[in-house]
């Protein structure tokens, strides 16, 4: 698509020819030019694995940090300057493993903040370690007897901590995961979105094919996004044991809570407010 | 020349804290100025504490000696201080009806009171002297009476503590009669209104109430203590100096208004003893002063958090200790590889892991100058005095922004949680520069901004993210002008040539050691941070004593002052390095940085403060 091409780096694109990642960036890319954001107004907070490089294959402003600490990045960017459109993109090490503890916190605050995390199951950039969400069966690098631990299931724990936008996306379905990112674009709050994602080179368990047999849209079952008993059953379905099980994308559990940045705060971008000395004078009369 | 020590000592949660900032802002508005140091032990009730404060009719700058007069609120505080107290000191202690004979002054005063002297029984009066005179007041009991609950026992003994600076010559009526405008007992009344007026009249009549009972129950009894006696009558004389341009506070509130001062935006942290007041006053001026204050998760998100406002243009900060900062290391380096102006306090204790949490001590030295991995130009600024630490914090946001470069306020629980008098911090001097010039990139060619441009001074031009038409990148990754990450060794070595390039500029910016009371002397006492004020008065003591001493003292530490220090230090026939750990770290950066071996060594780690007297016999000794 021709507005796409605003969406785009002249940075080279080092992913596996077949990686995951090419759809998530390219539903993102839908999502941005569909959402009429300018580049300079998106800020993209990237975590460090391949999926963090989105970051410099977008376009937009970045700020390409540590590894784990890609949400509280974006909380630091957020609170600053409420008028960015401030976006996360971290994988299943950085978000769920290095990163989890600002994970859980997230989903308590519920910034303004849309949170892709790619979810593939193992660890790319470092050669094909276990990942949080590596399931039980699969034998990755360093334990090829199988990680023998349940897998992470981020949407529980979202929902568990009061998270007020948690989705569900699967990289081989773009038009959906376009869709989806779009809503959480909309969504006032925290819009977090777990993204199945095939690694061709490390996971061999969960491949593209894998997937596309067994994801099913929580739209056609006409799930209510509002209903918290049922969000959580469907939450439930998937990671589990055996080969027959269904997962299900789309939107899980949805609420309004209030964004955090209008918590209790300037409620402006404090970026640009002029110094003033008068505070300080008063301040220090405090101290007499 | 007034300098005597009033303590108070009780169990967490008795109000030791309250009483004697309470006592020490009294004495400060009646023109006196003030050290209080609190030694504090890590938990919230029970335990023992105490704070002495000093008061002397000039400025003070380290701990106190021995106690001239003791506020006891519980009876393990009386066994505790005996030793500490001055010859002819006094004690007010909670209880009633002692066992212990009556004697002297109040001899025949009823027994809602008694004057105690230990061993009084086998000793003449001569001997008595060296004792002190303990005067019980049951202050939990008045508390209840007059306040309704003991909680404001602290207040009575505060009362009973401020009658001893009155005069007893004539009973029942002074403090009011004498001169009601400038006592320090008026003073602590103005001051209990002041401070529970948002409670309500009958909180305020309750503590006032509570306040004269326990001053009348010295005062009934004609007691008097020389030295607090002298305190009043000068207080009195003071009054053209009881000083309108002069402040009471902590270094840790002395930062915190450094900051304020500094245009801080955004401050992020997680508590952590002794930096967290530093957090909750800038938490409270958060809509006052535009600003937000946020608490994190754990000290790493607070560090991340403070980076990512930096990015959005946010003069951002963040406060904590060493166990704190050590989570924080990585994210030191990441602000320095992005180029983000970012600004740490680094309150230290004593040690590793959880340590002395409430003490002091100065073991971070060497750990600050190259902590995270790889190299990268910082500063590091160890203020000596609250003053200081106000000044130091200014240039560490004036300076970190100027190079876009990390910065360190290194300070310990010494500075940080002492109280100190300080002139009115001179905000004309203080410098809040725009750390962006937006105008200049108004009508450029869209996504031309280069945010890593070489430039000569090392210094890319800033934007914020949010400027129309530029895109502003900022990574901890190797990259290229443009801010993209890139694997190739010739950009590599310019861009890491790039920062390390700020290097000279940042040592020509920070300003000279400190030299007291000359440049020049036979022997040179070199320190860093809240040693200042022992080893300033150390020189005094041993100057009266006619050594030819001085000294040098460092507040702009990094980069390192190589020639200032070694042109400083070359007529001094000997150097001694002060310093609060255990193996000389001042003395191995000097040595590092000049060459110059520091002759002898004077260190402490028990996790109490330099004490002026006894480093003076250490110097002496080591001259």
């Amino acid at each position: 698509m021709a507005e796409d091409k605003a969406w785009s780096t002249s940075a080279e694109i080092t992913w596996c020819p077949g990686c995951g990642n090419f759809g998530i960036l390219a539903a993102l890319r839908q999502a941005l030019a569909a959402a009429g954001l300018e580049p300079w107004q998106v800020v993209v907070v990237g975590g460090i694995g391949q999926s963090g490089k989105v970051a410099q294959y977008i376009g937009a402003n970045f700020l390409h940090g540590l590894h784990g600490r890609a949400i509280p990045h974006a909380l630091g960017v957020k609170l600053a300057n409420p008028e960015l459109k401030v976006i996360v993109v971290g994988g299943d090490g950085d978000l769920y493993g290095e990163g989890g503890n600002h994970l859980l916190h997230a989903f308590r605050r519920n910034p303004d903040i849309v949170c892709l995390a790619h979810n593939n199951g193992v660890y790319g950039l470092t050669k094909g370690q276990a990942a949080p969400t590596s399931s039980p069966g699969f034998a990755p690098k360093n334990r090829e007897a199988g990680t023998h631990i349940p897998a992470f299931n981020p949407l529980a724990a979202g929902l568990a901590m009061g998270g007020s936008f948690i989705a569900r996306g699967f990289a081989g379905d773009i038009k959906h995961l376009a869709r989806l990112i779009g809503e959480a674009f909309e969504h006032k709050g925290f819009g977090f979105i777990d993204i199945l994602q095939p690694c061709v080179t490390y996971n061999h368990v969960n491949t593209a094919e894998w997937y596309r047999k067994r994801v099913y849209d929580l739209e056609l079952e006409s799930h209510n996004p509002l209903d918290a008993d049922a969000a959580r059953a469907r939450i439930l379905e998937w990671p589990a044991e055996g080969d027959d099980v269904e997962i299900p994308i789309g939107v899980f559990y949805r609420s309004r809570r209030p964004a955090y940045e209008t918590c209790g705060r300037p409620g402006q971008a404090v970026t640009r407010l002029e110094f003033d000395i008068d505070v300080v004078k008063k301040a220090m009369e405090e101290f007499r | 020349m007034t300098d005597i020590t009033l303590a108070i000592a009780g169990q967490a949660g008795q109000g030791v804290d309250t009483a004697s900032e309470l006592l020490a802002r009294t004495l400060v508005r009646s023109g006196y100025h003030i050290f209080s140091y609190p030694n504090v032990m890590s938990r919230i009730r029970g335990g023992h504490n105490f704070t002495a404060v000093r008061v002397s009719d000039r400025q003070v700058y380290s701990t106190p000696g021995k106690f001239n007069a003791l506020l006891a609120m519980d009876e393990l505080s009386v066994r505790e201080h005996r030793a500490d107290m001055v010859e002819g000191g006094t004690m007010i202690a909670e209880g009633r009806m002692p066992s212990i004979e009556h004697h002297g002054q109040s001899s025949n005063d009823e027994a809602r009171m008694t004057i105690e002297t230990r061993n009084s029984n086998d000793r003449g009066r001569g001997e008595r002297a060296d004792r002190p005179t303990i005067l019980r007041v049951p202050m939990a009991e008045i508390a209840g009476k007059h306040g309704g609950s003991k909680t404001m026992a602290n207040v009575v003994g505060l009362g009973a503590l401020l009658a001893l600076t009155e005069s007893g010559d004539s009973p029942r009526s002074r403090g009011r009669d004498r001169n009601p405008v400038q006592s320090p007992f008026s003073k602590l009344r103005n001051l209990l209104k002041e401070r529970f007026a948002s409670k309500g009249e009958e909180v305020v009549r309750q503590n006032l109430a509570c306040l004269k009972a326990g001053a009348d129950h010295i005062r009934e009894r004609r007691v008097t203590n020389v030295e607090c006696r002298m305190l009043g009558q000068s207080a009195t004389g003071n009054r053209q100096s009881g000083k309108r341009g002069r402040l009471l506070l902590t270094g840790n509130h002395a930062i915190a208004l450094g900051a304020l001062a500094s245009g801080v935006r955004f401050h992020a942290g997680y508590p952590m003893s002794p930096s967290t007041p530093i957090m909750e006053y800038l938490a409270a001026k958060q809509a006052e002063a535009g600003l937000v204050m946020e608490q994190a998760e754990d000290e790493i998100a607070a560090i991340i958090m403070v980076i990512g406002a930096a990015y959005a243009g946010a003069r951002a900060m963040t406060a904590t200790s060493g166990g704190g900062f050590s989570l924080m290391v990585e994210g030191l380096g990441m602000a320095a590889m992005a180029e983000l102006p970012v600004v740490v306090v680094l309150a230290m204790r004593a040690g590793p892991a959880t340590g002395f949490p409430t003490r002091t001590e100065q073991g971070e030295l060497l750990f600050v100058t190259s902590a995270s991995q790889d190299e990268f130009p910082r500063f590091v600024f160890a203020p000596g005095t609250a003053e200081e630490a106000f000044c130091a914090t200014n240039r560490a946001f004036e300076l970190a922004a100027r190079f876009q470069v990390p910065a360190v306020v290194l300070s310990d629980q010494l500075l940080s949680d002492s109280l100190w008098t300080v002139p009115s911090f001179n905000l004309a001097r203080t410098r809040v520069s725009s750390d962006f010039d937006e105008s200049a990139w108004q009508g450029r060619p869209a996504n031309s901004y280069r945010r890593y441009a070489i430039t000569a001074s090392g210094v890319s031009p800033r934007l914020r993210p949010g400027f129309r038409g530029q895109l502003v990148r900022s990574l901890g990754s190797e990259h290229d002008e443009d801010g993209f990450q890139t694997e190739d060794k010739a950009v590599r070595v310019k861009m890491h040539e790039k920062r390390m390039s700020k290097l000279e500029a940042m040592a020509g910016a920070m300003e000279a050691p400190t030299c007291y009371p000359e440049e020049t002397a036979d022997v040179a006492v070199v320190c860093f941070g809240s040693t200042y004020g022992a080893a300033r008065e150390a020189v005094d003591i041993l100057r009266s004593e006619r050594v030819s001493v001085a000294m040098v003292h460092l507040c702009d530490l990094i980069p390192f002052p190589r020639e200032r220090m070694t042109a400083l230090l070359a007529p001094a026939r000997k150097v001694i390095t002060v310093e609060g750990n255990s193996t000389g770290q001042l003395a191995a950066l000097l040595r590092r940085e000049t060459g110059i071996k520091a002759d002898a060594q004077v260190l402490k780690y028990d996790g109490r403060p330099f004490e002026a007297a006894s480093l003076a016999e250490e110097i002496r000794r080591k001259c």
